[in-house]
């Protein structure tokens, strides 16, 4: 049984449509990451997920059962970490957690039992009795992620979990989420980072205006569309026209940047020996991340 | 039937997470609570009943004692569910936090309901008190139908600001609010002088409102005196309760999820 999927899936506010005819499945167990520009319908659709916006249209299956039908019910087994913080701030840190516990029924020894030992997992423990205001942001989060557990959920969904977090916080979130991944807990979650998706996620969606344009794995998807390397080329002000000219020459599949061009080639090896003799401020050869298929994307379809 | 004990339970977990906040500073606001009347009773009780001897034979001090009771769980519960609950709902996001969990909107609006109720609840209790260490009550078999009603009028007050706050855009608006609803309600319901004074259209236009029936009924409680205006006030603040929940339910489900 798949722990979310989606068939026709739709939700639109007045007569604007948010989210258009899109189906996915999400194993359990995976973590499966949407991704696309503002206002694509990433969070539109992982409300709908989580029960907090009924749908317009379609069929949307959380652990098998109907969410709008079943939603207390469903909603018991998840954990939500939405994209704007709305953690209590009339409580202290410890007490956030075990008034949330409250919601779900947990019985108070349980329920300090886990604070603790989620206080400890997000690296919080010292911070236990504090007001929320004394919390730096990246503090914050850790403290929403440690809410969104206490119930023990078998789905995590996560809106845009490391968004203004310096990087040391981001990697701290991130080994967090891998070590809940290795407890099999399915995980859903939005980024704009896009080693964010590589490092943590199975597979992603790509979404722009509503729908979803690609999904899989993030390395299949990048080899599939750019191939495993990337040479790129920063050209000095007003030379572009001219860098453009030279690298047609050996390579077609390129896109423009700013002041960079990317080159796609499945023998990157090759291409770089020949770019090395254009004479350019700096040319960098690497691997082919996210980032750049989603500039490619951006290039072509994704209005930014 | 598990499905309705699961609801108020929800309810009751919202009303915990008030109460908690509330234990960590309820010194300041019970200070207020028994200052406030104080200075009315000693203010008007100098300057007022010095001239007005008594009122249907009662002097002026007892007879407007059950009134301000009234008063202070209508303003209690009203600043809790205007204030409070905005604040909780639109600029805290406390709602959509715990809509994550089992709690649907129902459950948190009723347990914002039935914690404005119990914070009007207490300010009453307290000017009991206050009332009765000064003397000017003495009648104890009254004191649990008191509470009862108080308990009651509060929820329906606190029923009635949250369909308010449901529908309001900031909190200006609850300026408008107090001043054009909440300050009428207090000089025409009945708290500091007969109604009987003011035309009768005035005062019977007034009845839709629950605080002159809130009023009636404590009156009746404190001092005896016809019962058919009581009676009348029970029946209209039972019967609003459950239709101003379920309103209030209605508008903030609205406000808060928007329909497909
Ligand atoms: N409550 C609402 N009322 C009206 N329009 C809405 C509402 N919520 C979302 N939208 C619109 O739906 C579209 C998708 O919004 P959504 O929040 O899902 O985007 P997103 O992909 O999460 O973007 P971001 O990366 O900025 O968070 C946007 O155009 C947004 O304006
Ligand atoms: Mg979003």
């Amino acid at each position: 049984m798949d722990a979310v999927s989606a068939k026709g899936l739709r939700r639109s506010f007045g007569t604007f449509e948010a989210v258009k005819e899109t189906g996915f499945s999400i194993r359990p167990g995976e973590c499966y990451g949407f991704l696309g520009p503002n206002g694509a319908g990433k969070s539109t659709t992982i409300r709908m997920i989580h029960g907090m916006l009924p749908r317009s249209g379609g069929e949307l299956n959380v652990m098998g059962r109907d969410i709008d039908l079943d939603r207390p019910a469903i909603k018991a087994h998840i954990g939500v970490v939405s994209q704007e913080n709305n953690l209590d701030r009339d409580l202290t840190v410890r007490q956030n957690l075990l008034t949330y516990a409250r919601y779900f029924e947990i019985p108070p020894p349980e329920a300090r039992r886990r604070a603790a030992e989620l206080l400890a997992f997000v690296q919080l423990d010292a911070k236990a009795d504090a007001r929320l205001a004394t919390l730096s942001g990246g503090m914050q989060r850790r403290l929403a992620i440690a809410r969104a557990l206490i119930n023990n959920p078998s789905l995590l969904i996560l809106d845009e979990p490391t968004t203004g977090l310096d990087p040391q916080a981001r990697h701290l979130i991130w080994r967090r989420l891998n070590m809940l991944k290795r407890q099999r807990i399915t995980i859903i979650l939005t980024t704009h980072y896009m080693e964010e998706a590589e490092h943590l996620c199975d597979r992603v969606a790509i979404m722009n205006g509503g729908e979803i344009l690609l999904e899989g794995a993030p390395r299949e998807l990048i080899t599939r569309q750019i191939g495993e390397e990337v040479v790129e080329l920063h050209v000095e002000e007003g030379k572009m026209p001219a860098a453009i000219e030279a690298v047609r020459q050996i390579c077609e599949n390129y896109d423009v940047h700013g002041e960079t061009l990317y080159l796609y080639s499945r023998e990157c090896k090759k291409l770089a020996q020949e770019v090395m003799r254009l004479e350019h401020r700096m040319i960098v050869h690497r691997r082919a991340t996210l980032e750049d298929l989603f500039l490619k994307l951006a290039g072509r379809t994704l209005n930014e | 039937m598990n499905n309705l004990k699961a609801r108020f339970t929800g309810a009751f977990r919202f009303w915990q997470r008030n109460a908690d906040v509330f234990r960590s500073h309820y010194l300041s606001s019970v200070v207020g609570n028994i200052g406030e009347p104080l200075l009315y009773l000693f203010g008007l009780g100098a300057g007022i009943g010095g001239m007005i001897e008594k009122v249907d034979g009662i002097p002026y001090l007892q007879w407007i004692a059950p009134g301000m009771m009234a008063a202070a769980a209508m303003n209690a519960a009203a600043f809790e569910c205007t204030f409070g609950a905005y604040t909780r709902m639109v600029e805290q996001k406390v709602y959509e936090g715990v809509l994550a969990t089992p709690l649907e909107v129902e459950d948190v609006v009723l347990g914002e309901i039935l914690w404005g109720a119990t914070k009007g609840l207490m300010s009453s209790a307290i000017l009991l008190l206050v009332l009765s260490a000064l003397g000017l009550f003495d009648r104890w078999a009254s004191v649990p139908f008191l509470l009862i009603e108080m308990a009651l009028f509060g929820t329906v007050f606190a029923a009635l600001t949250m369909c308010v706050t449901a529908v309001s855009k900031s909190y200006e608006f609850f300026n408008y609010f107090f001043t054009l609803f909440l300050t009428p309600l207090l000089v025409f319901s009945g708290i500091w002088f007969p109604v009987a004074r003011l035309p009768a259209w005035l005062s019977s236009f007034f009845l839709i409102f629950p605080t002159p029936h809130a009023v009636n009924i404590a009156r009746y409680l404190f001092h005896g005196g016809g019962v058919i205006m009581p009676i009348i006030g029970i029946l209209c603040l039972a019967a609003c309760a459950p239709v101003l929940i379920w309103l209030a339910m209605r508008l903030v489900r609205r406000r808060l999820i928007p329909a497909p």
